[in-house]
């Protein structure tokens, strides 16, 4: 919830709708921001909730005040000359922060970081110390916040050897806050003068050996171990690992098929499977008539579209006025609206089909048993329709990736099967049996959660409903044995935030994710939780209802 | 009508565009709020709206005083003005008319009341249709007829043609979606409204004011607030209306603040002498719940203060 929450601060305070955290990182539909200053990623489970806040803060305003582009081009190619450039740069948008609120958070993190530093000891090689001094100085020129006087006593004798270097681009670095370039300038010969001493050091601390100069270098990650993905110079070339920040992609779709579940399973299991689940439900004994009255208020709508003409009461149609003195018993004069409670809302459950879900399909097909049956009394049109692969560990795509000499980031590399259980136009009486079907668990394979969405939604859009909801049922991120081999691990949970966040900007279609015995918030706008025990109960069944109350009821 | 003033002297906008002020008195002329501050684009575009009869639609986010605007041009110009909200309740009988009996020489007959339509286009007078995309089919056919180029209005129920009053005019609202795009006009008939957006002449887009001018409305309504908030105070509530909206921009939260919800909050905290409980009473109160953390996440970037909200809600 904490993370959800920070999102929509990083939102807000950038200013820009389109960016999200991801497991504490800060992206956007590309992939995962180049934001590389250490002091950005505080450990969520030690560090307290200012320090979370600050970093937060900091990702926004630098969204806000740096332009990727100008920043890219003017990224020296030497190591550490990047890093002191893309610290100076974090450290710029920092001292522009508007708000007080903010400016509190931003200067409490980089305190906290700034402990972290000295308790790792990476401060104690020359190293260490040079680069400490660096950030602080800068820092306290560009913020205006004083240097304690703790820390100006513990750099004082770095802070002397440096400040014949460092002292001159101060003044031009605190004149150039306010425009990018003019600043990049200036923070690059500053890299290259300080970077020339740390090579000088280096050479000197790497003829020292012992145990120094092993935690020199085991411990220099804390600074220096953050994604690069983006930070390729610019002369470089386009391949490794910076495909991360382009779009989805498929190796191949030729293998992917979309059923009907009565051609994958016999009308007799169907029909058996029917009956396990009646009995589940009848277990579960989740009363109807509650699901159907909380749900009724947000859902009907009085719309009367259509005019009633020769009816006997309404408005007087003056086109129908002769009809008065040519046959003076018949009413039919008049024009009237015809008022009945129109439904126009459509929902689709999504259910993840993975092997994972097994254990949970007849409690599953318990909770569908009873909302659908509600939905289907207020006349909300249901589909369910489920998402699986056809094979395991890639198929037939990953063979022929394999014959095609396993090239670098093939992207989606499995068989996609989507099912559908029950189609908007197939009334419930008629396919309630379908979901048997989901008992035949040898249909769950792998789970790839982003194309089942988009094609879920593509469905409920041309039902063109003016209100429109998805639930996805899943118990955890898409997972895809082959996919995450082949790429990178977080390949499809990435495209899954990504068409999340798009539906969400989109907003015509609200959006819900049930985890079962996970968290689904961290993905999905509206999340709710479920242990494995409950699916299907009372409690479960409420807190669905809830989460389509709050998303219909928009 | 008198058109030997411009804009420049009027509004203080750099155009030499004359701008058409009516001789009336009507009741229905709004009335002049001085401390309104205009927008000189969705200015210039309203008053070619009063000046050549263009058709103009203002769209911009929730909050952003687009109907008002409309209205303070209005009050200005001497021009009676008659707005009306196009959200699910409104009727085709509201706006076109209805037959019903009245009784004369103790004889029961039937007789036409007019609706919206008739009677405002038959006077000088503006119509604003607000909530222009919440309009329902029905209400949309009938306003496109409006909208046909010559504006003549049939009324089938009595077989007549309304020709419109040399000074009728026709404005707009609506919300937009997203980043500037008007959508989500009546679900499903989006032919119609590619035709229906096709007959506006002019279509203007409101955004919120910049903070400067929003802290010189606020100061001007409530000058109070300069001292009892201060001057900064001023400014940080107005953050928070900002990144309310942003939040709401970005489908965060469900309600923003206004420029009408700053001078209420700064009003309340003339009243009780608390900005956090003024907070509370102007806006808060008015969010689900579930989404008071996050408002109290927005408090605590700009005061810096923590807003209190109860725990079991942070908890959920």
């Amino acid at each position: 919830m904490l993370e959800r929450r920070l999102a929509s601060v990083f939102r807000a305070l950038s200013g820009d709708p389109g960016v999200d955290l991801w497991a504490h990182r800060p992206i956007d539909s590309r992939g995962t921001l180049p934001m590389n200053a250490p002091h950005l990623y505080p450990n969520p489970r030690t560090s307290g909730l200012g320090s979370l806040r600050g970093a937060t803060d900091a990702m926004a305003m630098r969204r806000k005040f740096s332009d990727l582009e100008v920043h890219r081009v003017m990224l020296p190619e030497a190591r550490e000359e990047r890093l002191l450039v893309e610290i100076l740069e974090q450290c710029r948008c920092e001292s522009l922060a508007p708000h007080a609120g903010v400016r509190a958070n931003l200067s409490l993190r980089h305190a906290d970081w700034r402990s972290e530093y000295l308790r790792s000891r990476l401060h104690e090689t020359h190293l260490g110390m040079l680069l400490f001094t660096v950030i602080l100085v800068t820092r306290a020129a560009l913020t205006r916040e004083p240097i304690t006087p703790a820390e100006s006593d513990l750099i004082e004798e770095a802070r002397f050897e440096i400040s014949a270097d460092l002292g001159p681009f101060l003044p031009f670095l605190k004149a150039a806050r306010h425009d990018q370039h003019a600043f990049a300038e200036v923070a690059r010969d500053l890299a290259r003068t300080i970077a020339g001493r740390i090579t000088a050091l280096e050479d000197r601390e790497s003829t020292r050996t012992g145990a120094r100069q092993r935690r020199a270098t085991a411990s220099l990650p804390l600074v220096f171990d953050v994604s690069e993905d983006l930070f390729a110079p610019v002369s470089d070339s386009m391949g490794g690992r910076l495909h991360l920040a382009q779009g989805y992609r498929i190796w191949d779709t030729s293998f992917d098929r979309t059923s009907h579940i009565t051609d994958l399973v016999r009308a007799d299991s169907l029909s058996s499977g029917r009956r396990t689940i009646a009995e589940e439900t009848a277990r579960l004994a989740v009363p109807l008539a509650p699901v159907v009255t909380r749900l009724h208020s947000v859902i009907d709508d009085d719309t009367d579209v259509h005019e009633a003409v020769d009816a006997d009461e309404g408005i007087l149609d003056s086109s129908r006025l002769t009809r008065l003195l040519t046959s003076p018993g018949d009413p039919r004069v008049f024009r009237g609206r015809s008022q009945r409670a129109q439904t126009d809302c459509a929902v689709t459950f999504l259910l993840d089909l993975s092997g994972s879900m097994k254990p949970y399909a007849s409690r599953l097909g318990a909770l569908l048993d009873v909302i659908v049956t509600a939905l289907d009394r207020l006349d909300v049109s249901t589909e369910i329709l489920g998402f699986t692969t056809n094979a395991w560990n890639g198929g037939r795509l990953r063979q022929n990736w394999k014959k095609a000499g396993s090239p670098a980031g093939p992207g989606r590399l499995n068989e996609v099967h989507h099912i559908v259980l029950k189609a908007a136009h197939s009334s419930w009486r008629r396919s309630r049996t379908h979901l048997g079907g989901i008992l035949k668990t040898s249909l769950f394979r792998e789970g790839i959660d982003a194309e089942g969405l988009r094609w879920a939604v593509d469905r409920l859009r041309s039902q063109q409903a003016a209100k429109s909801a998805v639930v996805v049922i899943s118990d955890g991120l898409p997972a895809d044995s082959a996919t995450g081999e082949a790429n990178d691990e977080h390949f499809l949970a990435r495209d899954l935030q990504a068409t999340v966040a798009s539906l969400r900007r989109a907003g015509d279609i609200g959006v819900i994710g049930i985890g079962v015995d996970t968290d689904p918030s961290l993905i999905y706008p509206v999340g709710v939780e479920v242990a494995p025990e409950d699916v299907g109960d009372a409690a479960s069944v409420r807190a669905l209802v809830d989460a389509l109350r709050r998303v219909l009821g928009r | 009508m008198a058109d030997d003033t411009t804009i420049r002297d009027m509004f203080g906008i750099d155009a030499d565009m004359p701008v058409p002020v009516l001789d009336d008195d009507s009741d229905l002329i709004p009335t002049i709020d001085e401390n309104y501050r205009f927008d000189p684009q969705v200015t210039r575009a309203v008053l070619a709206g009063f000046a050549h009869g263009s058709r103009v639609l203002v769209q911009g986010l929730h909050g952003t005083g687009k109907s008002t605007h409309i209205e303070q041009i209005a009050a200005r110009l001497n021009w009676p003005v008659m707005r009306v909200n196009l959200d699910g309740q409104i009727s085709r009988a509201d706006l076109v008319g209805k037959d019903q009996v009245v009784i004369e020489d103790g004889q029961p007959r039937t007789a036409f009341e007019e609706g919206v339509i008739p009677y405002a286009l038959s006077r000088p007078m503006a119509l604003v249709f607000d909530e222009y995309d919440a309009g329902r089919p029905e209400v949309m056919f009938i306003i496109q007829r409006l909208l046909e180029r010559d504006g003549h209005f049939t009324l089938t129920e009595q077989n007549r043609v309304i020709r419109p009053h040399p000074n009728f005019r026709l404005f707009a609202t609506a919300n937009t979606v997203g980043l500037g795009n008007i959508n989500g006009l009546y679900h499903g008939v989006n032919r119609l409204n590619q035709a229906q957006l096709d007959r506006w002449n002019i279509i203007a887009s409101l955004d919120y004011l910049d903070p400067e001018e929003e802290f010189l409305v606020v100061t001007g309504q409530v000058p109070e607030a300069a001292d009892t908030v201060g001057t900064d105070g001023v400014r940080t509530m107005i953050e928070v209306a900002a990144l309310t909206r942003s939040g709401f921009a970005a489908g965060d939260v469900s309600a923003l603040m206004s420029p009408r919800t700053v001078i209420s909050w700064a009003q309340n905290s003339v009243i009780f002498g608390d900005v956090e409980l003024a907070f509370r009473f102007s806006f808060l109160n008015r969010c689900d719940p579930s989404e008071h953390p996050l408002v109290a996440e927005y408090y605590q970037r700009c005061f810096g203060d923590e807003l209190s909200v109860s725990e079991i809600v942070k908890a959920s």
